[in-house]
C-alpha cells in the first residue's frame, strides 16, 4: 500500500469521524451546568443520611444499636439513654433515645445497610451529596447536622420522578 | 558487547545491550494511560521494548484479610470496591460462592434480575474500556459517546440500587429490594436507543483505518500461550479458545438464554477489541430477553434464617422482628466448608474461594481476580513492539487496578 | 452419688452414663442440642417451658427431659417431626403476648427468647388479636420490670428463692393471669439483682445499666469481684473506656460463682467512672493550705524529698481492698526503700490470728455446697459474704446439711438454722471456751445458753459423716479465733473431714494478710511513725492519728477524710484499671484484669509505690510489668510459690494459696485471757431479740457504693414511690425525700402511650 493511499483513507476517516462528532452540535445538550443547573438524582440515591421525627416532632430512633451493628465501616457512634419525661416532653418518641448519634464521613462508605438495619424506619439516605469541607473533623456529623428538621437540604439536586426517562437528560432528539 | 556472548542464552541478549542503546522508563504509577496506578518498567532499546515489567501494589487495601473481619453481608461492600468497573458482577460472584456454602435456592425474579444488571454492568464495564483505550490512542470522542451510554446504565443501577458506583445490589439470598416502579420501561428505553450507539462505535473506531492500523498484528498472543498464561474472557476469547462461563458453567440461569459466544483468531489488540464489541451486541441480547422475562415474584430466598425478614412482616410479627435483630447483630453462620464459585465478569473469570468455620464471619475470602492474572500477559504481548503500542495493549487487557492490587 | 453406669439409646446412639443422671443433661453433653428456658442446673425443676421435649419409648406422650432422670435401656429421640411440632407451636404461644420490643428492650442481643426463637422459631404467627398491654414498671431502684415480656419460667422465683431465702419475687394469680411480682407492689429485698441475672428474656432488667448501651458494643473483661471476700468471678462490659454494667452471665464468665452475685458486685460499679475521681496529684505545700494539682513528676520528687528527711520513721499503710500486687510492692517499699517495719493492713480486723492457728484445711464453696454440718459463729454472711451464704443455704436447702448458728443476734440465716444458739449480747467469747470444753458455770451463765445446747451441738457434730465446717466472723476477739482455728482441727475423723472457712470483710483481707507477713498493728503503725504512705483510706475513726504528722501521702481514688490529712494526694486505680490479683476467703488466688485504661492520670498502686521508691533510690525490679510482681509474690510468699498469672487464667478452675495447717497447741494462754474477758461481761445482760433489716450492711452508703446513686435510695429505705413507671431516682431526692410531684404525672402519659402504641401495631395486623 503506497503512502498516498494510506493518507488518503486516514482522512477519510477522519472526516468520517468528525462527521458524526459534528453532528452533535445541532443536537441538544446531555450535559448539566451544575451548579447553575440541579442535577437529577434517583429516587433511592444514597446520600446524607436523615433522621426522621414522627408527626409530633419526636426522634423516631431509639437507639437500638442496629444501625452500627449493621455498618461494615464502623461509623456510626450513638449513646443510649432513659428519658422517662412524659411523651410531650421527651425528646424522642420512646423511653428510649439517643443522647449521641454521630455519623463519621471519613469512614462512611454509604452502603445503605444502616438503613436496612433499622427497625423503627428512623435513618434513611437523603440527598445531599455536597458534603466535601475544609477540616476532617467537619465530616464527623452528629445528631444536629443529621436530624431531618435540622439538615439544610442543598438546591443542586432534584429527585427523579419513577416515571422519568433513564436519565433525566435523555431527550429524544 | 561481552566477550561470551555466545554462552547467553538469546532473551538475555538484548539485556546484555551496553547502556549508549538501552533505556529504562517507568511508565505509571500516575500515567493516563495505564488505567490506575499501574507503573511498567519498560527496558527500551530506541523505541522497541525489550522488556516490561509490572509493578502493581499502589492500591493495595487488604480487602482480602478485612473480609476475615467482617459478617458475611458486610463483606458485599468490599466486593463493590474491588473491579469498580464492574461492581455487580463482583457482588454476584461473592454471594454465589455464599450461596452455594448455604445451598440456597434463589427464586426465579432475582436470578433474572441479577443477570439483567451483571448484562448491564457488562455493557458500562466495556464502555469504560472502550472510551478509555480509544482516548489512550486518540481518539476523543468515541470516550464521551461511551460515557454517555454508561451513564445511562449508572442511572438505571442507582435507580434500583441507589448506588452509582458501588451498588451493593445483591445480597445473600436475593437481592437488596425489588425494582422501582417504571424500571422495565426505562430499561427498554435504553436497549432501544443502543444499538444506535453501537453504530456510532463502529463508526467511530472499527470502520477507521488509523484504528485498524494501531490495533492489528499488535501485541499477539498464541493460543497456547494465551491458556499457558491463564488468560480468561475476552482476552482468552480473541486467542481463538471458545470458553465463556456463562455458556460452560452456567450459574443463575444463564444456560436458558439465548447468547452466541464471539471468538477471534488473531489473538492481537484488533481481536480483543473485536471480541469485545461484539459482546456488547450478546449483553444486549441477553438484556431483552431477561427483560422479557421479568415476571413478579419473590425476591428473596425462602431462608428466614440468612435473609431479613419482609419490612412489613419486621414491623407486625415478633418472630420476623426477632430474625431481623439477630441477623443484623450477629449475622448468620456458614455451615463449615470451603466453596470456589466462578462467573464471567466483564473481564474474564471472576472467582470467589470462600471458606467458612461456622461463625459469622469467614475465615477465608481469596478473589480470582482476571485483571490480576491478565496483567500477567503483558510483557509477554508487549515485548519487541514498539513503546507507543504498549499503551494499546494495556487497553486492550482491559485491567482494573482496583482488583489487580485488592 | 453412685457412679454406677446405665446404658441409654439417645437417638440410636447408645452411651453410657451414670445411673441418676437428668436426661436433657445427659443429651447436652452428647451433643445432641435441646432447647429450654425454665431449667437451671441446681435449681428446683419446673418443666413450665415445654421446650425439652423428647419422645421416650413407652411413654406415652412427649415427655420434658429436664423432669426424666434416666433410666436402664430408655430409648429416647430427641429430634422429629413431631417434636419439632410441639416446639415451634410452644415458641409460637411464648411470642403470642410479646411486645415488639426489640429495639428498645435492654435484653436485645443476649436473650435467650431471640435465640431460641432464632433455633426453633420461623413461625407462622396466627395470632393477630391485639395484645394484652401491659406497662413497663419498676420493683425497686434498681429491678426495672415489663410483665409483657414474661414467659413464666419462673427462674427468678425459684433463685429468689433457693439461692436468697427472700422469697421476694413470685408468681402471682392463675392460668392466663399469671403475672411475677412482688409483695406489695415493691421488692424490699436485698436487691441481689439474680432474678435479673437468671432471667432469660427482658422482663426484669438492670435499673443502673438501663438503656445504655448493647452487648456487642462491649467489650468483655473477666474479672474479680471488689468488694466481698467470696471472690466472685464477674464480668465488667466497658465501652470506651466507660465501664457499663458487671454481670456474672454463663456465656461472658463462668467462675466459682455461677451467675450469683450480690447488689454491690453488680450494681456498684458507678464510682469507676465517676466525676469525683481524682484526677491529678494534689500537693498540700503547706499544713492547713489547698491540695493543688500537679504533674506526677513533681509530685513523686516532692513525696521522694520529704521521705528522705523523715529517715526510717515512715510508716506504710496499706488497705485490703487492693491488689496481691499492690499490697506486696508496699511492704517491700517499707522494708526495702524507707529500711522500716511499720507497715500495717487498714482492714476491719485482722485475720492473723486466724491463719496463724489454721489446725484444718481452708474449705472451698463448693465444699459448703456439700457439706453435712456446718457451724456458723458470729458475723453475719448473708450481710458480708453474700455468696458463702447462698452456698449454706443450698446446702440445707437442696443438701440437707445441718446448719448450726451461734450467734448474739438473730440474723435472717439463723431462720435456715436447724439449731440456733441464742446467746448473751457480745458473748461469743465464751461460746469460744464453751466450745474448747473450758466451760464452767460462769462462763454457761455469761453465754446465755445452757450447756444442754452446747451439748447437742457437739452430738450432731460427732454424729456428722462427710464435712463439718466451721465458720466465723470478725465480731469475735483475735483470742477466740485463735483457740476456734485451732481446737477446729481435732473435730476430723476418719469419716468426718474439719474444715475452716474465715468471714473477713474485704476482697483481700486473706491476701493482704499473706502479703504482709510481719506485719504491725494499724494503731501502733499510726501512732509510731511519723511520715505515712497510706494506699487507700483508713476507717474513720482512725484518721484523727494522722493530725500530727510530718507528712502523710495518700494513693486513693477519691477524696476522703484521710485525704485531708495528706500532704500529697496521689490519684490511685480502681479494680477495673489494674492487673492483679486477690486471694478470697476460699484462699483462691484468682486474676483481676484491666477492662479500661486508668482514667484521668491514675496509676495502679504498685506503681505509684515503685515510683517513688525509685526516687528514693530502690528498685523493685518490676519494669512495670504486674507479671513481674506476681513473680515476686511468688518467689517470696510461701504459700504462693509456684503461680503465674498464666496458671491463674481459667476461672473455672481456681487455684488455691497452699497454706501449710498447724499442730494443736497449748492454748493456756488464750484461754486465760478470754477467761478475763468473758469475766468483764455485765452480770445481766438482756438478749437481742430484733433481726437486722435486710441489707443493713450491704445497702450502707461508702466511698465506693456512694457513687451509684441507687444506693442512695436504699440505704434511705427504700422508698417505695407513688408512681412505679417512672425510676424511683426521678421521683426522690438521695436522702429519700420526694421530689417534684409532677414526674408522676409521667406515669399516666406513659401508660397511654405504650397502649397506644401497640394498638396501632395490632389495628395494623390484618387477616391475609
Amino acid at each position: 500500500m503506497s503512502i498516498i493511499t494510506d493518507v488518503i483513507q486516514s482522512t477519510v476517516a477522519v472526516i468520517k469521524g468528525m462527521r458524526r462528532t459534528l453532528a452533535e452540535i445541532p443536537r441538544e445538550k446531555w450535559t448539566v451546568q451544575y451548579p447553575d443547573d440541579p442535577i437529577t438524582v434517583q429516587p433511592r440515591y444514597r446520600g446524607m443520611h436523615l433522621l426522621h421525627v414522627d408527626e409530633n416532632g419526636k426522634e423516631k430512633c431509639v437507639a437500638c444499636y442496629l444501625c452500627a451493628a449493621a455498618c461494615p465501616s464502623d461509623c456510626i457512634y450513638i449513646e443510649a439513654e432513659d428519658d422517662p419525661r412524659p411523651y410531650e416532653q421527651r425528646v424522642g418518641r420512646d423511653e428510649r433515645f439517643a443522647k449521641v448519634y454521630n455519623i463519621d464521613y471519613n469512614r462512611c462508605i454509604f452502603c445503605g445497610f444502616c438503613v436496612e438495619a433499622c427497625p423503627k424506619d428512623a435513618i434513611t439516605h437523603g440527598y445531599n451529596f455536597e458534603i466535601s469541607v475544609y477540616n476532617r473533623s467537619d465530616l464527623l456529623k452528629t445528631k444536629n447536622d443529621l436530624l431531618i428538621t435540622k439538615q439544610k437540604q442543598s438546591k443542586n439536586y432534584r429527585v427523579a420522578l419513577s416515571s422519568e426517562d433513564v436519565d433525566s437528560e435523555y431527550k429524544e432528539v | 558487547m561481552s566477550v561470551a556472548v555466545e554462552n547467553i542464552p538469546g532473551q538475555f541478549d538484548d539485556l546484555d545491550q551496553s547502556l549508549e542503546s538501552q533505556m529504562t522508563l517507568s511508565m505509571g504509577p500516575q500515567h493516563p494511560s495505564t488505567h490506575g496506578v499501574l507503573r511498567l518498567e519498560l527496558k527500551l532499546d530506541g523505541e522497541l521494548v525489550v522488556k516490561a515489567i509490572p509493578d502493581i501494589g499502589y492500591l493495595h487495601t487488604g480487602m482480602e484479610k478485612l473480609f476475615e473481619y467482617k459478617k458475611y453481608q458486610q463483606g458485599i461492600v468490599i466486593t463493590d470496591r474491588m473491579d469498580y468497573l464492574n461492581p455487580l458482577g463482583n457482588n454476584l460472584a461473592y454471594v454465589m460462592a455464599a450461596e452455594k456454602l448455604l445451598d440456597l435456592e434463589i427464586p426465579e425474579r432475582a436470578q433474572t434480575i441479577r443477570v439483567l444488571f451483571c448484562e448491564l454492568q457488562r455493557i458500562a464495564s466495556h464502555m469504560v474500556w472502550l472510551g478509555t483505550s480509544a482516548l489512550d490512542l486518540g481518539a476523543m470522542s468515541v470516550f464521551f459517546f461511551c460515557f454517555r451510554q454508561r451513564e445511562k446504565i449508572l442511572n438505571l443501577i442507582e435507580a434500583a440500587s441507589g448506588g452509582r458506583m458501588t451498588p451493593s445490589y445483591f445480597r445473600i439470598g436475593g437481592l437488596m429490594m425489588d425494582l422501582p416502579a417504571g424500571f422495565e420501561r426505562r430499561c427498554q428505553q435504553f436497549i432501544e436507543g443502543f444499538p444506535e450507539a453501537l453504530d456510532t462505535f463502529e463508526t467511530l473506531a472499527t470502520g477507521n483505518t488509523i484504528w485498524q492500523s494501531r490495533t492489528q498484528g499488535v501485541g499477539v498472543i498464541s493460543r497456547e500461550e494465551a491458556i499457558d498464561w491463564g488468560l480468561t474472557g475476552p482476552c482468552l476469547r480473541a486467542s481463538n479458545v471458545d470458553l465463556d462461563l456463562r455458556r460452560d458453567n452456567p450459574y443463575s440461569g444463564y444456560e436458558t438464554y439465548d447468547f452466541d459466544v464471539p471468538v477471534e483468531t488473531d489473538g492481537d489488540v484488533w481481536a480483543r477489541y473485536r471480541v469485545r464489541m461484539r459482546e456488547l451486541y450478546e449483553s444486549h441480547k441477553i438484556i431483552r430477553q431477561a427483560l422479557a422475562r421479568l415476571k413478579p415474584g419473590p425476591i428473596k430466598a425462602d431462608a428466614p434464617k440468612v435473609v431479613l425478614p419482609d419490612r412489613d412482616d419486621m414491623r407486625k410479627h415478633m418472630d420476623s422482628l426477632i430474625h431481623h435483630f439477630l441477623i443484623v447483630a450477629e449475622g448468620f453462620s456458614i455451615p463449615e466448608g470451603e466453596v470456589y464459585h466462578a462467573i464471567e465478569g466483564s473481564k474474564g473469570e471472576l472467582g470467589v474461594y470462600m471458606k467458612s468455620d461456622g461463625t459469622p464471619k469467614p475465615s477465608r475470602v481469596h478473589v480470582r481476580g482476571p485483571s490480576f492474572i491478565n496483567l500477567q500477559a503483558l510483557p509477554v504481548m508487549s515485548e519487541g513492539e514498539m513503546i507507543a503500542d504498549v499503551v494499546a495493549i494495556i487497553g486492550s487487557l482491559d485491567i482494573v487496578l482496583g482488583e489487580i492490587d485488592r | 452419688m453412685s457412679t454406677e453406669l446405665i446404658k441409654v439409646t439417645i437417638n440410636e446412639q447408645e452411651f453410657e452414663v451414670e445411673k441418676g443422671a437428668k436426661l436433657i443433661e445427659v443429651c447436652r453433653e452428647k451433643g445432641f442440642g435441646i432447647p429450654s428456658f425454665c431449667y437451671y442446673g441446681d435449681l428446683a425443676l419446673q418443666a413450665s417451658c415445654r421446650m425439652c421435649l423428647v419422645r421416650i419409648e413407652k411413654m406415652p406422650k412427649l415427655q420434658t427431659s429436664c423432669t426424666i432422670t434416666c433410666t436402664d435401656g430408655m430409648i429416647v429421640t430427641t429430634q422429629s417431626e413431631e417434636i419439632e411440632k410441639a416446639q415451634r407451636a410452644m415458641s409460637e404461644f411464648l411470642l403470642a403476648n410479646h411486645p415488639l420490643d426489640c429495639p428498645v428492650c435492654d435484653r436485645g442481643g443476649e436473650c435467650e427468647l431471640q435465640e431460641m426463637v432464632m433455633d426453633w422459631g420461623d413461625l407462622e404467627e396466627r395470632f393477630v388479636e391485639r395484645k394484652n398491654a401491659q406497662p413497663e414498671k419498676f420493683l425497686s431502684p434498681i429491678v426495672a420490670n415489663d410483665p409483657q415480656r414474661c414467659i413464666l419460667c419462673k427462674r427468678c422465683t425459684r433463685v429468689c428463692d433457693e439461692w436468697m431465702g427472700e422469697e421476694a419475687i413470685e408468681a402471682g394469680n392463675r392460668g392466663v393471669n399469671t403475672v411475677i411480682g412482688t409483695y406489695g407492689g415493691w421488692l424490699g429485698c436485698s436487691q441481689c439483682g439474680n432474678c435479673i441475672e437468671v432471667c432469660p428474656t427482658g422482663t426484669l432488667l438492670d435499673g443502673v445499666y438501663r438503656h445504655e448501651t448493647r452487648p456487642w458494643e462491649m467489650d468483655q473483661t473477666r474479672t474479680t469481684d471488689v468488694y466481698s471476700s467470696d471472690g466472685m468471678q464477674l464480668s465488667i462490659g466497658s465501652r470506651g473506656g466507660e465501664v457499663h454494667r458487671i454481670v456474672a452471665r454463663d456465656r461472658y464468665v463462668n467462675g466459682l460463682n455461677g451467675e450469683f452475685l450480690d447488689v454491690k458486685a453488680r450494681f456498684a460499679h458507678g464510682f469507676i467512672n465517676s466525676k469525683d475521681r481524682i484526677k491529678t496529684p494534689l500537693i498540700r505545700y503547706k499544713k492547713g493550705g489547698k491540695l493543688i494539682p500537679s504533674t506526677w513528676d513533681e509530685a513523686i520528687h516532692f513525696v521522694g524529698s520529704k521521705l528522705k528527711e523523715s529517715g526510717n520513721n515512715v510508716g506504710v499503710v496499706a488497705s485490703s481492698r487492693l491488689t496481691n500486687e499492690s499490697i506486696f510492692t508496699l511492704k517491700r517499699f517499707a522494708t526495702e526503700a524507707v529500711n522500716s517495719n511499720n507497715y500495717a493492713v487498714s482492714d476491719a480486723y485482722d485475720l492473723a490470728p486466724f491463719f496463724d492457728n489454721l489446725s484444718a484445711p481452708l474449705c472451698t464453696h463448693k465444699e459448703i455446697r456439700h457439706a453435712k454440718t456446718i457451724l456458723l459463729i458470729g458475723g453475719e454472711p448473708e450481710e458480708e459474704q453474700t455468696f458463702t451464704a447462698k452456698q449454706i443455704r443450698q446446702a440445707v436447702r437442696n443438701g440437707g446439711a445441718k446448719f448450726i448458728v451461734v450467734h448474739d443476734t438473730p440474723i435472717r440465716l439463723a431462720a435456715q438454722a436447724s439449731q440456733f444458739i441464742h446467746v448473751n449480747k457480745g458473748s461469743l467469747d465464751a461460746f469460744a471456751l464453751a466450745f474448747a470444753d473450758q466451760s464452767d458455770a460462769t462462763i454457761t451463765k455469761k453465754l446465755g445458753a445452757a450447756q444442754t445446747e452446747i451439748d447437742d451441738l457437739l452430738k450432731t457434730i460427732g454424729e456428722t459423716e462427710g464435712d463439718f465446717i466451721i465458720m466465723f466472723g470478725g465480731d469475735l476477739s483475735a483470742e477466740a479465733q485463735a483457740v476456734l482455728a485451732n481446737v477446729a482441727g481435732s473435730f476430723a475423723s476418719d469419716t468426718r473431714r474439719a474444715l475452716l472457712h474465715p468471714l473477713p470483710l474485704y476482697n483481700n483481707s486473706v491476701g493482704a494478710n499473706d502479703m504482709m507477713a510481719g506485719k504491725k498493728p494499724l494503731e501502733e503503725v499510726l501512732r509510731t511513725s511519723k511520715a505515712l504512705l497510706i494506699a487507700g483510706s483508713l476507717p474513720e475513726d482512725k484518721t484523727d492519728l494522722l493530725a500530727n504528722k510530718d507528712f502523710v501521702v495518700v494513693q486513693e481514688l477519691f477524696e476522703t477524710a484521710t485525704t485531708e490529712y495528706a500532704d500529697v494526694v496521689l490519684p490511685a486505680a480502681s479494680f477495673a484499671e489494674v492487673d492483679g490479683t486477690f486471694t478470697n476467703n476460699a484462699g483462691f488466688v484468682q486474676r483481676v484484669r484491666k477492662a479500661i485504661e486508668p482514667i484521668h492520670q491514675s496509676k495502679p498502686d504498685w506503681v505509684i509505690a515503685s515510683m517513688i521508691a525509685r526516687e528514693l533510690g530502690a528498685d523493685f525490679g518490676y519494669n512495670f510489668s504486674s507479671t513481674m510482681v506476681f513473680k515476686a509474690i511468688a518467689d517470696s510468699v510461701p504459700a504462693y510459690e509456684g503461680l503465674r498469672y498464666p496458671l491463674l487464667k481459667d476461672e473455672s478452675k481456681p487455684v488455691q494459696a497452699k497454706y501449710s495447717p498447724v499442730a494443736k497447741r497449748d492454748l493456756s494462754n488464750e484461754f486465760a485471757a478470754l477467761r478475763r474477758k468473758v469475766e468483764a461481761l455485765p452480770e445481766t445482760s438482756e438478749k437481742i431479740t430484733e433481726t437486722p433489716r435486710v441489707g443493713h450492711k450491704l445497702h450502707r452508703v461508702t466511698t465506693m457504693t456512694g457513687k451509684t446513686d441507687q444506693f442512695h435510695l436504699l440505704a434511705a429505705g427504700n422508698p417505695k414511690p407513688e408512681n412505679l413507671l417512672v425510676s424511683p431516682l426521678v421521683q426522690f431526692n438521695l436522702d429519700g425525700t420526694p421530689r417534684l410531684v409532677e414526674m408522676a404525672e409521667a406515669a399516666s402519659v406513659n401508660v397511654k402511650d405504650r397502649i397506644d402504641d401497640k394498638e396501632t401495631v395490632a389495628s395494623k395486623v390484618v387477616l391475609k
